[in-house]
């Protein structure tokens, strides 16, 4: 079976999206834990004592861990995840290029969405660093 | 992976009849005289949009002479404090904006039409549009550092420093509008680069056998495309601020001078991978030829372009650690700046792996000498990045010389001797004859030396504490010397570019040079003419050329796909984005007067209100519009029936709806408004953030009753509907009457009636958008939303023309669908307008 995106526009759309699932999952873990930790401390909601702050810190580690998880998945079943994306049944034509670039984008963004998240295991959620 | 075996018949027959090759060289024949200012052919536009980003290279460096020749020795009167501030501004200003990023979308547009062998890139005129634009911008914008009207305020403009209080007169706006209105051209290329890779690949050219340099190219656009909107938006508030007082970044009024640092940091970091991916990409295209090798690492290079392009997203705050934001804030972009490290790593091991792996030793011409040095200079210009992405260390480092010295040596390594590289390497497409190697060696020798001696010892001056930006220093801090060998190694880097001009003018002569010289594997080294090439090859490899020695006759003699132009006019073939199937034959404009007006005109708009010129600038501004619509009105072309491109393919001339090229290209236009627009609404929540205190509805007027809201939104959602039935009502072919253009002047009436609502009802509260941020801020949401509009009602206006004139019915309807799709575009960008703008102060209030 060869992959046909002459007809469809979500094929071939889709199939730019599959390559990027772990990109595009990082960007929404940096939006979502420095949207909400920033927000978080600027209206001091959840501050605790030497800046620490519970709630700021959780969402950090549960977006983090939520998007990583997506990621995990994805790499784990290609196949599963292109045809929820594009609707049609994975090509054999380019599979190994795709399958393999989506993969190591996939594990390059883990590792980067694991840097971004140990930050908050690591440091008091709110304190200025001077 | 490579190599297939392609025992197919070829998809054509020869011999040709001779009438082919004449209707090829007639249809695509360059304009002659005066009249080549009207070209469109990328190898034209191209090759001049290369030369000025050239010439802008030459200028900038110049003023950094000036500059280096007052800091040789302390306590110098060489140039006085102010012209030194106009220097620095403009050498950067042009270096980025003039220089860099247009010098690499002009190797864009040259060489992918090539590289692809696409008879050009599917929208001609809208490029040569942009390099006008460009040009007559950029020369305009330069020249006032002449006039001592040069903007001071750094490459990066900061606030408060460029608000009206602390820089009166016109400077600054210059910058805001010029480079605002050049950012809007590179978007323009950006569109047409997107769509020329994604659509108009050769048959079989899969992703997977994408030559890299197309990957960079399509990464490059499209981080333009999330990019670039976010500091036009910047400079649209701060020239709003500065012409009409709006507070935006006004702190007492509840703006915040931060904001402009996260919209230009937005823009600014993955800025400096736009310039640097297409770089990296011309690098992965050269070295396999020296190497006479395929590629080591084509999946984990693809890989690495499409990292490095996400992950330059996350840094932007990396610039701004010293603006005291939380530290787990600048942690999450830390973090970001080491990742992004990993994917150029990726490919500087590819290419020393490349370069191993050779058939025979590298040869040593003079783009592999280029190549050496970028590997050289740029490795050395990541690790002190590194260094500066530590936050400790970047706090030491900060606005002092070592950030001088690490800039340059990520820009200048990283771009600049790939550029060089470039030009030796492509120079046979469109001169007759080879650059020099000896001159080249030359070259390189002098900048490779300069470079390093100007610019290493800034690593130490920076240490010792001598802060960027001065025009001199005290004699007694021990940088005199230090300075003094960086001015000398400045000089030694003009004088390698002194080479390189009488190299040019020793050897460059436009025509064809010899075929292949380097023996590459890419299509660009097919034999080219005017048309590119005679027939559109069959791709079944990643270096057709080597896996395909009979692939160079074969298309010569027109054995491949349209190998004539069937249609009468110029056309090239439209595949599919994945698998490169042929789906149609696309029609193309030739040279006109139209798209250069447009651009004379649109630059001539910008410039003059910058010296608040308004009556004439608004009426350069309407004939920009006319000349567009002219432009415009020569497109469309009706369908031609089906042509025969060989190997049994017919092809459709005519395409609509979501598989055209016009369909994706407003697509990705969507996407610069929708980026636009999210730059905005992060704006909105970061002035609350910021100062919820003048928010609505305790600090300022409360939003007024939801009526109106509520009809604003009746608005936009009946004159949607009203396209769609306008759709439906599309006359059959042949017919020019039908409802459907009552339907669409009824329906922009409507949308100008929302957003008219929007802003009535907001005066009626009696919110004053120079009283706070806030109020700046809900008007800004109108003006957006009403800047899109504009746009709609001109395409609902031009489609019922169309109509009018029999030129729009049921199945020629790309105007018409055009129009549609903004108007929807719009509505829901107003519709998410009245929600924030409405329901955030009655959630918070
Ligand atoms: C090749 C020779 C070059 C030399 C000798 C040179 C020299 C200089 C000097 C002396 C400054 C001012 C430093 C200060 O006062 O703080 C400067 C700033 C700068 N240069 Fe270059 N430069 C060169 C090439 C480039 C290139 C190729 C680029 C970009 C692609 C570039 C981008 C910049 C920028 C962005 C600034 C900062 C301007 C500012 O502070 O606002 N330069 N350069």
């Amino acid at each position: 079976m060869r992959m046909r995106d002459t007809s469809s526009n979500r094929q071939m759309i889709g199939t730019l999206i599959f390559i990027l699932i772990g990109p595009i999952l990082w960007a929404l873990q940096l939006t979502l834990i420095y949207g909400a930790q920033s927000s978080l401390c600027a209206f001091e909601v959840g501050i605790g004592a030497n800046g620490g702050n519970v709630l700021a810190a959780g969402t950090v580690i549960g977006a983090s861990v939520l998007c990583m998880a997506l990621a995990v998945a994805a790499f784990v079943m290609p196949g599963a995840s292109y045809r929820l994306i594009t609707g049609a049944s994975s090509p054999d034509d380019q599979w190994p290029f795709l399958t393999s670039v989506m993969r190591i984008l996939a594990g390059l963004s883990l590792l980067a969405m694991l840097y971004a998240a140990l930050g908050a295991v690591l440091l008091p959620a709110c304190a200025q660093l001077r | 992976m490579s190599t297939q075996p392609d025992n197919l018949p070829l998809p054509n027959k020869g011999p040709r009849p001779e009438h082919e090759l004449e209707d090829l060289k007639r249809v695509w024949a360059t304009p002659k005289g005066f009249r080549i200012v009207t070209a469109v052919n990328n190898t034209v536009v191209g090759t001049l949009y290369i030369g000025i980003a050239f010439l802008f290279f030459v200028l900038a460096g110049i003023l950094a002479l000036v500059m280096r020749t007052q800091l040789a020795v302390g306590d110098n009167a060489f140039v006085g404090q102010d012209l030194y501030n106009q220097l620095f501004t403009v050498h950067g200003t042009t270096m980025m904006f003039l220089f860099a990023v247009p010098a690499v979308e002009a190797l864009g547009v040259m060489l992918l039409p090539q590289m692809l062998a696409a008879r050009d890139l599917p929208f001609p005129r809208l490029s040569a549009f942009a390099i006008w634009a460009y040009i007559i911008g950029g020369l305009v914008f330069f020249s006032t550092i002449f006039y001592d009207l040069a903007p001071k305020g750094g490459w990066f403009m900061y606030p408060p420093l460029t608000l009206t209080e602390y820089s009166p007169g016109d400077n600054a706006d210059f910058w805001l509008l010029g480079i605002g209105f050049i950012e809007i051209s590179a978007i323009a290329g950006a569109i047409e680069i997107v769509v020329g890779v994604l659509r108009t690949r050769p048959p079989g050219m899969t992703l997977a056998r994408m030559p890299i340099f197309a990957w960079a190219m399509l990464i490059f656009a499209a981080m333009i495309i999330f990019a670039f909107p976010a500091v036009i938006l910047a400079t649209m508030l701060l020239e709003i601020e500065r012409a009409f007082g709006w507070p935006f970044f006004t702190a007492e009024l509840g703006g915040d001078a931060v904001l402009w640092q996260h919209l230009f940091w937005f823009f600014g970091h993955p800025e400096v991978y736009i310039i640097f991916l297409p770089a990296a990409g011309l690098v992965s295209m050269m070295i396999p030829t020296m190497a006479q090798t395929p590629l080591v690492g084509y999946r984990l290079i693809v890989v690495a372009l499409i990292a490095t392009g996400f992950f330059s997203f996350g840094l932007w705050v990396h610039h701004m650690f010293t603006t005291g934001i939380p530290a787990l804030s600048l942690t999450f972009f830390s973090a970001a700046s080491m990742a992004v490290a990993i994917p150029s790593g990726i490919q500087v091991f590819s290419w020393i792996a490349t370069i191993a792996a050779g058939r025979e030793r590298l040869r040593l011409t003079v783009p592999s000498l280029f190549i050496l040095g970028f590997l050289f200079i740029f490795t050395l210009g990541g690790l002190t990045g590194v260094m500066v992405a530590i936050v400790p260390f970047d706090l030491q480092a900060h606005d002092s010389y070592f950030v001088v010295a690490h800039f340059h040596y990520v820009l200048v390594g990283g771009m600049v001797f790939p550029l060089f590289a470039t030009f030796y390497y492509w120079a046979p497409l469109v001169s007759s004859r080879m650059l020099s190697e000896r001159l080249g060696k030359w070259a390189f020798w002098l900048m490779f030396i300069g470079f390093n001696v100007a610019f290493f010892p800034m690593h130490i001056t920076g240490l010792a504490g001598m802060p960027r930006r001065v025009w001199t220093y005290p004699s007694n801090m021990g940088w005199d010397v230090l300075n003094t060998i960086s001015t000398v190694g400045a000089f030694t880097i003009a004088a390698g570019v002194l080479v390189f001009i009488i190299d040019l003018f020793r050897n460059f002569r436009f025509g064809n040079g010899p075929e292949n010289p380097w023996n590459a594997g890419t299509l660009e080294f097919l034999p080219n003419d005017v048309y590119s090439t005679r027939s559109i090859p069959r791709v079944t490899s990643r270096d057709p050329l080597w896996d395909r020695p009979s692939l160079s006759r074969e298309v010569e003699e027109g054995l491949h796909y349209l190998p004539g132009a069937p249609t009468g006019g110029r056309e090239t073939i439209v595949t599919s984005a994945v698998e490169a199937e042929p789906q149609y034959v696309i029609q193309m404009p030739g040279p006109s007067w139209t798209h250069l007006a447009a651009a004379a005109f649109t630059a001539a708009f910008f410039l003059l209100l910058t010296i608040k010129q308004v009556t004439i600038a608004l009426t350069c501004g309407v004939l920009a519009i006319a000349a567009c619509l002219v432009w415009t009105w020569q497109l469309d072309k009706p369908s031609q029936g089906e042509v025969d491109i060989g190997g049994g393919i017919k092809l459709p001339t005519y395409m609509t709806g979501p598989l055209s090229h016009s369909w994706w290209a407003m697509v990705v236009l969507m996407l610069v408004a929708a980026s636009l627009y999210v730059s905005y609404f992060f704006s909105y929540l970061y002035l609350w953030t910021v100062s919820p205190e003048v928010w609505a509805p305790a600090g300022s007027p409360a939003p007024p009753s939801l009526l109106y809201p509520l009809g604003s939104a009746a608005m936009f959602v009946g004159g949607s509907a009203l396209i769609l039935w306008a759709g439906r009502r599309l006359p059959e072919e042949g017919r020019s009457w039908s409802a459907t253009p009552l339907l669409l002047v009824a329906a922009a009436i409507l949308i100008v009636g929302a957003i008219g609502l929007e802003v009535l009802g907001h005066i009626g509260t009696g919110l004053d958008p120079k009283a706070s941020s806030y109020g700046a801020m809900v008007y800004m949401a109108a003006f957006l939303t009403g800047q899109a509009a504009f746009a709609t009602v001109i395409l609902c206006l031009f489609a019922v023309a169309r109509q009018v004139t029999g030129q729009l019915d049921r199945r020629r309807r790309v105007t018409f669908d055009n129009a549609a799709l903004f108007f929807y575009y719009t509505s829901a960008q107003g519709l998410f307008g009245l929600v924030l703008i409405h329901g955030f102060p009655r959630l918070i209030g």
